[in-house]
């Protein structure tokens, strides 16, 4: 019974019948829902808006990842600062597919990645061509007279040194041109720069030949005493190893004298440096050895019961992985580098020719004549495993681990190496930009119903107040309000939030100090509206107390505006809020807030603009949902308006 | 007219005082030390005491409360502690930018946004209306901020190599200065910066505009366009929706029933006969606007790398520097609120009945 309500005990009236006309019939609300449901924009704001409170409470669910995990643990070597997103969500390649594939004229000699990955480069017959890694398009290609044996990139991409016949010409890659042609005794079977780009060696059957890109002249030659079995420079290009016969050496590269020489039992199969040069892997007869670069002894000695072949590196000193690898036969083996321990039996079934470790040694693969297979690293798992029809001759990883550059035959393909896939891609810090996204749909969500429930409920009480009460207590409140609304809005908030201190709460107050007038504005016009009419009256007459009418009889009936402002103020809430955290004033990292993922990857818009591009369009269906709501709400309010 | 006008007047004034308090007070209340955020962390205690000294950082509070006052309503507010510049000759370089940047948009939203809201009202209901109005939606909800680095993505990076190509940001193409007007017309200005000239000056458009200089003109406006898109897309969708509903209301009336009745052109009867009426609640949205589009610049200044009054204020916050802090809150907000009374007056002296409430 609503009229005892305002009847004093002691008056004993009967059944006061003028407060129940004039007050909002019982179904009112159930009529504005109706009027509600039958607006298409209000239907779809509430349909986005549930939706977005299922992902909110599911996130964990649907969330591929820890929002705020580093993804260096997974063992998914695509995982490298701020990756494409696959957006193709339906067709995304998966380990084994081509990414691109492009064919030559004749056979490929030589095929290699320039440092940043994005060309990729292979030389046949007298031709090199450059192709982009992206779409596989030709960029140019540069022709020479005799057949090219051997290219390299230089450390910069801005030269291309090529060996064609007896003669090393360096292309000017800016402006496709020859920049100078150096004659060389016999024919070059490698060219390879050293780290800085300050050198190079050339390779021609025993001989090899350090070059100095000032004079380009010929500054070391070494000679070898038997066949050579590999050439390659250390990190920062002080030496050369070499390995033939039974003998690795290491050699002075600015004078070409020899520095050491470590002496194996058996000949040689292979020498490898590892990473950072420290420390080299030989395999020779059944015994696999790691010396130290430093002190020049053995560190190590796995023996094996058949010869070994092959050997390589499989390293990430981050992760602590320093594995060595080697080939017996069908069989590719992983042990331990500081342990000697057999970590993994890799079982290719064709005779093996090379084995080869991703850059952040996640992945694996075991090469025969014409077929490649990928393993997982981690357990030995095999991935995929690629089929070709002529032979391979080269196979290089892209940086990222990614995908494969495989030559075979004419062609040469970039060939996908794992099944992970990034929906939205990798941020700048290594993290899944989807996953984020979704855990930032509840801060927002909070963002918007804290802030707006507290500047209502303040700006209710200071509204109504002022309005019920009038006279010198409206003045006052509403000069107040008068002035917090002289200042833009946002400017008024970053004030605010660096006098207390940048944060998500901090944001999370100014913002709602912010909206406190317009609330208490409206709340006021509602308390003005309603205060004459006549059940304020009669209640004013039976004397209750004021603030029992305020709240029970003029409050309630001037909620429908306050409930439209409301929920279209949620909208503006989160935008100011993610204002607020893009400026680094509100959330802090590594919270995953819309807002601040967009500010800590807005210099990243010209290389990765999805970073921006999917926090902004999630912010944007928020607050279009809270919007399309508000305003639903208001033609069902307010009848007037709806048309 | 003039007794509203007037009315409003002193109603203002308390709110004046008010904002003059409180941008006093938020300047007092950052956190941190100015001198060791100005000087360095190593700073000694005498050098912050002499610099504390300097800038009357050691009066009691009140005392210098009474001296900002004094000073502001002299037109004085004080050296800028970081730049150590006059905050007048800082603002004559800073609140041109902001205000070429609020004028583009706000042209841009108006130019747009109106006819927008006219065709959608005029064809209610249709595929048009429908389409105009989920547009505006969008445009209301969409982060200033994103808004503004997607449009130089996709016209600074996407459209490279194309006429459409316009340059994601800065003012001017690196390299090319236009010549103050003065300068040009032989103006005495004393090399005082704290002028009229000066002011206009750094109005690139609108110098240029006026020293003759086209092709600096053109550079300007092609660095104007992204920012004044990103900055008025939210104005423009309100505009528009706004014009639509004001115009419905309008176009249901009995007058144009009766212009149409008596064989008015239809193209007069919406124009004139409903527009007119119409676009009285649309100028006091545009005022409106105003008050936003300055917290909009902040962001859009951030992106677009202008240094206007947002970013300053911005930096100046972040980096403790009281007297800019007080002397640009203080102004915005005094333009804004004499911004609402010509807005209020506009109102009232376009609709009668409001002058008598």
């Amino acid at each position: 019974m609503q009229h005892t309500d305002s009847a004093s005990p002691e008056l004993q009236l009967p059944a006061a019948d003028t407060t129940i006309h004039t007050r909002p019939p019982k179904g009112l609300w159930r009529e504005t829902l109706e009027r509600l449901i039958r607006k298409p924009s209000a239907v779809v704001g509430l349909i986005i808006l549930g939706t977005l409170v299922l992902i909110a409470i599911f996130a964990p669910v649907i969330a591929t990842h820890d929002p705020l995990a580093v993804l260096l643990d997974v063992p998914e070597e695509g995982a490298v600062k701020r990756m494409d997103p696959c957006i193709h969500l339906l067709g995304c390649p998966s380990a084994g597919d081509e990414l691109v594939h492009t064919s030559t004229e004749t056979n490929i000699q030589a095929a290699r990645l320039n440092s940043t990955n994005s060309l990729m480069s292979a030389a046949d017959g007298k031709t090199i061509t450059v192709w982009k890694t992206d779409d596989g398009s030709v960029l140019f290609s540069l022709q020479h007279e005799s057949p090219v044996t051997s290219f390299d990139w230089s450390p910069n991409d801005q030269t291309i040194l090529a060996a064609s016949g007896e003669e090393l010409i360096v292309w000017d890659i800016n402006r496709r041109i020859i920049s100078r042609t150096l004659p060389h005794e016999g024919g070059v079977d490698l060219v390879e720069w050293n780290a800085d780009g300050t050198r190079f060696l050339t390779a021609s059957g025993r001989t090899v030949r350090i070059y100095d890109t000032l004079s380009w002249t010929p500054v070391g030659t070494i000679e070898l005493e038997n066949d050579r079995l590999a050439a390659a420079w250390n990190n920062n290009g002080t030496v050369v190893m070499t390995a033939s016969g039974n003998r690795v050496q290491l050699w002075n590269a600015f004078v070409g004298t020899e520095v050491a020489s470590l002496d194996h039992d058996a000949p040689l199969t292979s020498a490898v440096f590892n990473g950072s040069t420290n420390r080299i892997l030989t395999t020779s007869g059944n015994t696999l050895h790691v010396w130290n670069t430093a002190s020049y002894v053995e560190e190590i000695v796995i023996e094996h019961d058949r010869d070994l072949t092959h050997g390589a590196w499989s390293e990430n000193l981050s992760r602590g992985v320093e594995n060595v690898m080697a080939i017996s036969g069908n069989t590719g083996f992983v042990w331990k580098s500081k342990t000697g321990e057999l970590l993994m039996t890799l079982d290719h079934g064709d005779p093996i020719q090379r084995i080869s470790s991703s850059p952040l040694a996640t992945r694996l693969i075991t090469q025969s004549d014409t077929h490649i297979t990928v393993w997982d690293a981690n357990n030995g798992d095999s991935i995929s495993s690629i089929e070709l029809e002529a032979p391979i001759t080269n196979v290089a990883w892209q940086n990222n681990g990614g995908g494969l550059l495989v030559t075979s035959g004419r062609d040469l393909r970039i060939i996908k190496t794992s099944n992970y896939q990034y929906i939205m891609g990798v941020d700048g810090n290594v993290r899944d930009q989807f996953s984020r996204v979704i855990y930032g749909t509840r801060v927002s969500l909070m963002v918007g119903l804290t802030t707006v429930s507290f500047a209502v409920i303040i700006g209710i009480i200071a509204g109504a107040v002022a309005g019920f009460l009038g006279g010198w207590v409206d003045n006052l409140i509403m000069r107040i309000m008068d002035v917090v609304l002289a200042f833009p809005p946002l400017i008024l908030a970053i004030a605010v939030v660096t006098v207390l201190g940048p944060g998500l709460q901090n944001a999370l107050l100014a913002i709602s100090i912010v909206f406190i007038p317009a609330y208490a504005r409206v709340a006021r016009a509602g308390v003005l509206s309603v205060k004459e009419e006549d059940f304020v009256t009669a209640d004013r007459a039976l004397g209750v107390h004021p603030a029992r009418i305020l709240f029970r009889r003029v409050l309630p009936n001037a909620l429908a505006p306050l409930i439209v402002q409301a929920t279209l103020g949620i909208g503006t809430a989160i935008l100011d809020a993610a204002a607020l955290s893009f400026l680094g004033l509100g959330a802090q990292p590594p919270m995953p807030e819309w807002g601040s993922m967009l500010g800590a990857e807005r210099n990243q818009i010209f290389t990765a603009p999805h970073l921006v591009f999917y926090p902004g369009i999630a912010i944007m269906i928020i607050v279009l949902a809270f919007n399309l709501l508000g305003d639903g709400l208001r033609d069902a309010l307010d009848p007037r308006l709806d048309r | 007219m003039a007794g509203f006008v007037a009315r409003r007047l002193t109603l203002a004034v308390p709110v004046l005082l008010g904002i003059v308090f409180v941008t006093f007070a938020l300047a007092r209340l950052l956190p941190g030390d100015p001198c060791r955020s100005t000087l360095g962390e190593k700073a000694t205690d005498e050098v912050c005491d002499a610099f504390n000294e300097r800038y009357g950082l050691n009066d009691p509070i009140p005392e210098q409360f009474r001296i900002y006052l004094r000073d502001a309503l002299n037109g004085n507010l004080g050296d800028s502690i970081k730049f150590g510049r006059p905050v007048t000759e800082l603002m004559v370089e800073r609140l041109p930018v902001t205000v070429e940047l609020s004028v583009y948009a706000m042209l841009f939203a108006v130019v747009i946004g109106i006819p927008l809201g006219i065709i959608s009202a005029y064809y209610h209901n249709s595929s048009i209306d429908v389409g105009t109005m989920i547009g505006a939606n969008i445009g209301v909800s969409m982060p200033v901020f994103w808004l503004g680095l997607m449009l130089s993505y996709f016209f600074g990076v996407m459209l490279k190599d194309t006429p459409l190509w316009l340059p994601p940001s800065g003012r001017l193409t690196a390299g090319t200065t236009i010549q103050p007007f003065y300068e040009v017309w032989g103006l005495d200005v004393n090399g005082d910066a704290l002028t009229l000239p000066g002011f206009i000056a750094n109005i690139n458009t609108l110098n240029a505009a006026l020293v003759g200089d086209w092709a600096g003109l053109r550079d300007a406006l092609r660095h104007m366009i992204l920012p004044a898109m990103a900055l008025g897309t939210i104005p423009l969708s309100i505009i528009a929706r706004m014009t639509r509903s004001s115009l419905l209301e309008v176009l249901g009336l009995n007058y144009i029933r009766t212009a149409r009745a008596k064989g008015a052109r239809e193209l007069v009867v919406v124009l004139r006969h409903g527009l007119r009426n119409a676009l009285l609640p649309v100028v006091t949205i545009i005022g409106l606007q105003l008050g936003t589009l300055l917290s909009g610049a902040v962001l859009t200044e951030t992106i677009f790398g202008l240094s206007g009054v947002g970013r300053i204020l911005y930096d100046s916050i972040t980096g403790r520097d009281y007297t800019v802090v007080q002397a640009f809150t203080l102004i915005i907000a005094v333009i804004f609120v004499f911004i609402n009374l010509i807005v209020d007056s506009l109102y009232a002296y376009l609709d009668p009945r409001i002058r008598l409430e």
